[in-house]
């Protein structure tokens, strides 16, 4: 997969496999999961004290289910310029304004599908073809890839930003 | 982000001992605390610290190393309403991060 930036500022991601792009596909559907495995990891306990944890459900809590959401909208307008390029791979434009959503994005993607399938922390490390279940091992492919997409978006940010 | 206003008000009443009690519970500071997950990448912790807190690489990467290590880090302590702050943005990014009093 290659990257670069445009001058105008946006990543330009060309040569994509196409198990890549299934898997950025699949995010605005994991970020919007009602599972409340994912629920509680995306939006943990924060106090030890009861009363003080109900305060920032009621306050905190909300902000952040609000930028949640904001963030997948970005997401998904990105998403809409994923498609085939000349070789049967993909290409996608992230505009550079979204590069801090699509690194969150991603992680709470890879948080997501981590749960949904029931993987085991020993199971990070592990490659998706040792995984018995196809279920599991894809969805460890994808938290792979997803990941791939994060290094790659840091390393772009850190090219521009010079950032040491 | 607006910080809630969780921290209760002094008391006014005449009960000395309260409002000591109280003013001591507000000055308290609070630990940011950072937990490790088996998920969100190393670089991403370092630059999640560099990116809220203005940390340098070496400390940032050395507290992200605290929290893969030992399981947690105290990434930041003061003030429970810019403890806060740091909270909401360390868990925009989904690091598994909670707040704790110190002396808890």
């Amino acid at each position: 997969m290659e990257v670069k930036r445009i001058p105008k500022g946006d990543l330009v991601f060309r040569s994509m496999p196409g198990e890549c792009a299934t898997a950025l596909r699949g995010i605005p559907a994991l970020l919007e999961s009602d599972d409340p495995r994912v629920r509680d990891r995306l939006l943990p306990r924060t106090y030890g004290d009861h009363r003080l944890e109900k305060e920032w459900r009621r306050i905190g809590v909300p902000e952040l289910e609000h930028l949640f959401a904001s963030r997948t909208r970005l997401i998904e307008k990105d998403l809409e310029t994923l498609l085939p390029d000349r070789s049967g791979t993909f290409k996608l434009n992230i505009q550079s304004i979204h590069e801090n959503a699509w690194l969150s994005g991603l992680n709470a993607a890879r948080h997501a599908l981590f749960i949904l399938n029931d993987l085991e922390d020993a199971d990070i490390e592990r490659h998706p073809y040792e995984l018995q279940d196809p279920d599991r091992a894809e969805a460890l492919l994808y938290i792979h890839l997803m990941a791939w997409m994060q290094e790659l978006i840091m390393k772009a940010d850190e090219a521009l930003n010079g950032r040491s | 982000m607006d910080a809630p206003t969780l921290v209760q008000a002094v008391d006014s009443s005449t009960d000395t001992d309260t409002e000591v009690r109280t003013r001591t519970e507000i000055a308290r500071p609070w630990n940011v605390i950072v937990h490790d997950d088996p998920v969100t990448l190393m670089s991403f912790v370092t630059n999640a610290f560099m990116e809220v807190f203005g940390y340098a690489r070496p400390k940032a990467h050395r507290l992200m190393m605290e929290v893969h290590n030992t399981g947690r880090s105290i990434v930041w302590t003061g003030a429970r309403e810019q403890a806060e702050i740091y909270v909401h943005k360390l868990q925009a990014r989904h690091l598994l991060t909670t707040l704790e009093r110190v002396d808890d």
